[in-house]
């Protein structure tokens, strides 16, 4: 092959050289060029090794259909594979590698799989799970290596430096192609007055006449098109843009590749731009994609798409070669062959048809083209690149009827006929129309909110193709006047791609899917083994399966089924397209939503001073909570053990901000309460707060919190932190359906309260001395609230324990929380009042038996947890009756234990719990809730869910951590450990 | 954690247009609701304040430094420089102080729709979201309210636990501004 930019033409700019490499080769080009055209120009045959074989492959197409061109771009932390080297534009100082190619392109020991390409054919991988030998061991033998050769570019493990974003647009009309049809479309909607959004995956408006010579009459047409629709301001264009995707109710995933063109983005500037487009109406106007023939060798580099040679030739000024043989089944092949005869190729057509229409082949007579009709070329030779194609004379099925003729050449542009890009229309409606005089699968020009204009509905002239999207886009205006040349394809087309001997069979290996390196033979084979239908037949050779969707493969490999079957193309079916319709790098849809954004981070008005004071923070659903504040380097052990003994001993001070807040307001207010909480509200007065377990409809235990009674129809409820949206939700849920006579108002306060709990012996003292306010038992009893001013800021304080410590909890307005806090911190030291965390917290608790999170993940019920005196008799409520279903009600479920870990080691939350004398297998009888180290009784406790739990108080069992393989001792004992007649909460 | 940053904070977004992100004083928000009748009660009440009840969901009511926003059928929030003049009728409206459950963020400048744009999905055009009206939407999964004061302005409510996140998020969509050579146009 011997290719050569051209002196003149071509839509690049001649007057700036830049550089790019490949392979460590330097290329010169121009801006205006792809990596793809500059490489060819520069003469790099082959580009990449085929996938499976890894056979030499160089350039099929000129676009986004390319299968061989992958190639690896650039270094370091930009590097990424499998980069179509025809879809890259050249920019002064790419650089890019060749990939599954091993220790070169030239010389590849991959290759070898070539010899053994007999144990490679359809599902061989699968064939390999059952035999030959019996069991799996050859299956993971062969695992091994396919692994290893699974993939074709690698991926840099490097940090992505790049920033991506999202946004959201909407728009009247969005139209998807800017070549005639498209462009047609958007001046008709934008001279309406429509919002229009128009979308082009080239860096250049046009569509398919950029690939017309420079100086034609499109040159004109287009350039006043640019300037009308930079002149509406009520179009927005994008290029460099793909529409990947179209969705339910017109909503459409674009991805605009800002910066890919540079070498690395400018500052303020992403390197993509993810788009979700909501539009009122779409019009399709995506063009078509090329169909290669099957024959010999047609994977050779230097057998090409003939639209992808014109493309080279008049868009990117390099003439693919010097003797160019031209295999077609259709007119379209024609304008290309003439244009490439006349810039110097010795070119020679082989048109599968006996008739030629008259006036295409004077043209190419008087262009000096060597015209043979009803001949097609049966194979290609040469090493590493055509050196000959072997045409033969074939009938109308295309069959060898003759003996070969060898023609010198060094480039085969084949034409197999058009499949319409149809995938956005596929994606959202389902199986396109077979039209049998197109030979293609067609979509529905009008189907819902989309209208599919020009070559996408196989338009017969670039004069239809613009009338129907001058039409779509809604008529307005001087229709466009362009007039293209006679060669549509769809006209005496003769629907063959295969070329055989006469035996049908081919003299070498026929690749119908390039990418996946799938051959005729293994469509054959898939027939032969029964897996005909178009589903089997593309999962079993994997055949359109691969990162191009099948755009060269699909149709040829349905058609060689339906002749094997002997069906029509329509009954063998054709598959469904599914989003992208050409990959999309995750980066661009993540945009922000990574790193420090991945969620939302939620936190209390007081986070600052725990972060000022040396608190380690910790994760706690959405909330960063302080989980200690360690001391003079202490460990976290030391520290939550320090400070829960403070607690018990002095005072502490806890951030408890996170926990749910809901008003419940409304006349029904009490009535609602009752209804959700399995313990009466009705008559709890105002000024008091009481303790409350709600259910799920099935009986489970939900959620446990206090409510405090603020005014007459005005409630405050806590909720779990976990679950206070289920809470809020479940809540709303039933008073919009079951319970629309209830007048009640639920709302979220979580965020207008802070909400701190200060619990210990001084817990008392401290707060006299913040609030000077009578706090003493018999006027603020256990249970109770009151109204305090504490720093001036007014708060309400509640006395109830979480800690089974004295305690209280002061809500406060959430803007002060932070005010608040310092101002009892201030008063603290007289008192020697300490913070803790959450690590604490949690040991308080569990010394104390007290139930949380844990304890009530759903799969325990009252019964359970020991709180079925908690239920009142005397009003149904949410889950009153499910509770009592028999298997609810067995003896022998899980029920909650105290355990005292025999020796220095904690258990595992998690662990599962067996009789000593039983194996460790199975389910076990039981589970650890949650685990601590109590400072109050100095050993390893922890709360555990355990059949028949209250009956075996004393005995040792068996926890077994299965995750961490490690299994311990305990002695069952109550789950209240510590202080069990609560002496010190109710002080 | 993200982020905190400086208030106010100054940027362009990748269009190039600035925006500038300011943390202003709430004052007052209250949540009035009902039930049968609330069309009724609760704009004989809001007539004591100088307001009226919306038949909308998208347009905001103003009454110099008061804004009302209808936010559900039977649910109005207000916000206001002083505190609601007591309205009786607990009976029939529940009223509900949540002036510390809001943080309010002012977005300006000619890039303003366009960071929105990015970060919610809602038409932000100036025919599609016209000045005085408002919208509840969700940035970063979490629900806000944003009222268009100006084609150039935005108020939004942000719940306070979130207000770093949701600030740091905005801002993350922004280029700082360089001290700035002037710009040849």
């Amino acid at each position: 092959m011997t290719a050569r930019r051209l002196l003149g033409g071509g839509r690049i700019d001649r007057s700036r050289q830049i550089t790019v490499q490949f392979d460590g080769r330097s290329f010169l080009a121009h801006p205006g060029d792809t990596l793809a055209s500059a490489l060819l120009a520069g003469g790099q045959k082959i580009l990449g090794r085929s996938f499976k074989y890894h056979r030499p492959r160089g350039l099929v197409a000129a676009g986004v259909e390319e299968t061989n061109a992958l190639v690896h771009l650039r270094d370091g932390e930009r590097h990424e594979p499998n980069a179509q080297a025809t879809m890259v534009e050249a920019f002064d100082g790419l650089r890019s590698t060749p990939q599954n190619a091993w220790p070169s392109l030239q010389f590849d020991f991959g290759a070898i799989n070539g010899l053994l390409s007999r144990f490679f054919g359809a599902g061989f991988y699968y064939k390999t799970f059952i035999g030959p030998f019996s069991g799996t061991k050859f299956w993971m033998f062969c695992e091994g290596f396919i692994r290893q050769a699974a993939g074709m570019g690698r991926a840099t493990t490097l940090a992505d430096p790049d920033q991506y974003e999202k946004i959201n647009a909407f728009c009247d009309v969005l139209i998807v192609g800017a070549g005639p049809a498209g462009i047609a479309a958007a001046l008709a909607a934008g001279r309406k007055g429509d919002n229009v959004i128009l979308v082009e995956q080239d860096r250049d408006l046009g569509g398919s006449l950029l690939s017309e010579p420079v100086g034609s009459p499109s040159d004109g047409w287009l350039a006043q098109a640019r300037a009308e629709l930079d002149d509406l301001p009520n179009i927005r264009v994008l290029t460099r843009t793909t529409a990947f995707g179209a969705y339910d109710c017109e909503v459409f995933g674009l991805v605009e590749r800002v910066q890919d063109h540079v070498l690395a983005p400018e500052r303020g500037k992403p390197r993509q731009r993810y788009w979700v487009v909501r539009t009122s109406r779409a019009v399709l106007a995506t063009g078509a994609i090329e169909r290669p023939m099957v024959f010999a060798g047609n994977d050779m580099p230097g057998v090409m798409l003939t639209s992808a040679v014109r493309s080279y030739l008049n868009r990117y000024a390099v003439l693919a070669g010097e003797r160019i043989v031209v295999a077609t089944n259709n007119d379209s092949a024609y304008t290309a062959a003439v244009e490439l005869a006349k810039s110097g190729a010795k070119v020679t057509i082989c048109d599968i048809r006996k008739e030629i229409p008259a006036q295409l082949g004077a043209n190419a007579k008087s262009a000096g083209i060597d015209l043979r009709p009803a001949h097609a070329v049966l194979k290609v030779t040469g090493c590493k690149g055509v050196k000959a194609a072997y045409l033969v004379p074939v009938s109308s099925q295309g069959k060898a009827t003759g003996g070969s003729v060898r023609v010198a050449c060094d480039i085969v542009a084949m034409s197999g006929g058009w499949a319409p890009t149809l995938h956005l229309w596929s994606q959202r409606f389902g199986k396109p129309i077979y039209s049998e005089g197109l030979d293609t699968f067609l979509p529905l020009a009008e189907k819902g909110a989309f209208t599919c204009v020009g070559s996408l509905v196989g338009s017969a002239s670039l004069r239809d193709a613009l009338q129907q999207g001058h039409k779509a886009g809604g008529g307005t205006g001087k229709e466009p006047a362009l007039f293209g040349h006679a060669d549509f394809w769809g006209r005496n087309l003769l629907p063959v791609t295969v070329v055989t001997k006469a035996d049908g069979g081919t003299p070498g290996k026929a690749f119908v899917d390039f990418q996946h390196d799938v051959k005729l033979a293994d469509i054959d084979q898939a027939y032969r083994e029964g897996y005909v239908s178009i589903e089997h037949l593309k999962r079993y050779t994997t055949s359109g399966m691969a990162a191009d969707q099948g755009k060269t493969s699909n149709l040829n490999a349905l058609a060689r089924m339906a002749e094997l079957r002997g069906l029509a193309i329509p009954n063998v079916g054709t598959t469904t397209f599914r989003p992208p319709y050409t990959p999309v790098t995750i980066g661009a849809i993540v945009a922000h939503d990574h790193g420090l954004h991945l969620r939302p981070t939620r936190l209390s008005t007081i986070h600052d001073w725990h972060t000022e004071n040396g608190a380690e923070m910790m994760d706690a659903g959405l909330w960063l909570r302080p989980w200690y504040y360690p001391e003079n380097g202490e460990s976290i052990t030391e520290a939550y053990v320090r400070e829960a003994i403070h607690v018990r001993e002095h005072v502490g001070i806890v951030d408890v901000s996170t926990l749910g807040k809901i008003a419940v307001q409304g006349p029904d207010a009490a009535e609602f309460l009752n209804r959700v909480y399995v313990n009466g509200f009705k008559t709890l007065p105002v000024g008091r707060l009481r303790y409350g377990i709600m259910l799920r409809e099935d009986g489970f235990v939900f959620d446990d919190g206090a409510t405090a009674r603020i005014g007459e129809y005005d409630y405050f409820m806590s909720t779990t932190t976990a679950n206070a949206a289920k809470v809020l939700a479940r809540a709303e849920y039933l008073l919009q359906t079951a319970w629309r006579d209830l007048k009640v108002h639920v709302t979220s306060v979580t965020d207008q309260w802070a909400a701190i709990a200060v619990a210990g012996p001084k817990s008392r003292r401290v707060l006299t001395d913040v609030t000077s306010a009578d706090l003493s038992r018999e006027v603020l009893p256990n249970n109770h609230f009151t109204y305090v001013t504490i720093g001036d800021v007014p708060c309400r304080l509640h006395r109830m324990s979480f800690s089974g410590e004295l305690a209280y909890e002061i809500y406060i307005p959430a803007k002060s929380g932070r005010k608040v806090w310092e101002a009892l911190i201030a008063a603290g030291p007289p008192h020697n009042l300490k913070p803790y965390g959450l690590e604490a917290m949690g040991a308080l608790r569990i010394e104390k038996g007290h139930i949380a999170g844990s304890e009530i993940e759903g799969r325990t019920t009252m019964k359970d947890l020991g709180l079925e005196g908690f239920a009142s008799s005397k009003k149904p409520f949410v889950g009153s009756v499910l509770r009592k279903r028999p298997v609810l009600e067995d003896p022998k479920r899980p029920s909650l234990v105290g355990l005292e870990i025999i020796g220095n080691q904690g258990a595992t939350a998690g662990s599962l719990l067996f009789a000593m004398n039983a194996p460790a297998k199975g389910h076990g009888e039981g589970w650890v809730s949650s685990t601590t180290y109590s400072p109050a009784l100095k050993k390893n406790i922890a709360l555990a869910l355990l059949s028949r739990g209250p009956e075996r108080f004393g005995e040792t069992i068996q926890v077994v951590d299965f995750v961490g393989n490690q299994t311990l001792h305990a002695k069952v004992v109550s789950h209240h450990f510590f202080d069990p007649e609560g002496h010190r909460q109710n002080g | 954690m993200a982020k905190k940053h400086p208030s106010p904070i100054r940027g362009t977004t990748t269009d190039g247009l600035a925006v500038t992100i300011t943390e202003t004083e709430l004052g007052h928000l209250t949540q009035l609701a009902g039930w049968e009748g609330f069309d009724r009660t609760a704009d004989q009440a809001l007539r004591t304040q100088g307001l009226t009840l919306p038949s909308d969901f998208r347009s905001s009511v103003r009454r110099g430094p008061a804004t009302l926003w209808r936010t559900a059928p039977d649910r109005v929030l207000i916000r206001s420089e002083t505190p609601l003049r007591r309205v009786e009728t607990a009976v029939n409206l529940a009223i509900l102080d949540l002036s510390d459950s809001r943080v309010c963020l002012t977005l300006e400048g000619p890039g303003a729709s366009g960071l929105l744009s990015r970060v919610a999905a809602l038409d932000f055009g100036d025919a599609a979201f016209l000045v005085g009206q408002f919208a509840q939407t969700a940035i970063h999964q979490v629900s806000v309210l944003i009222d268009r004061q100006g084609i150039d302005q935005f108020t939004l409510l942000i719940p306070t636990t979130f207000a770093m996140a949701l600030t740091s998020f905005l801002a993350d969509h922004l280029t700082a501004e360089l001290v700035s050579k002037p710009m040849n146009r």
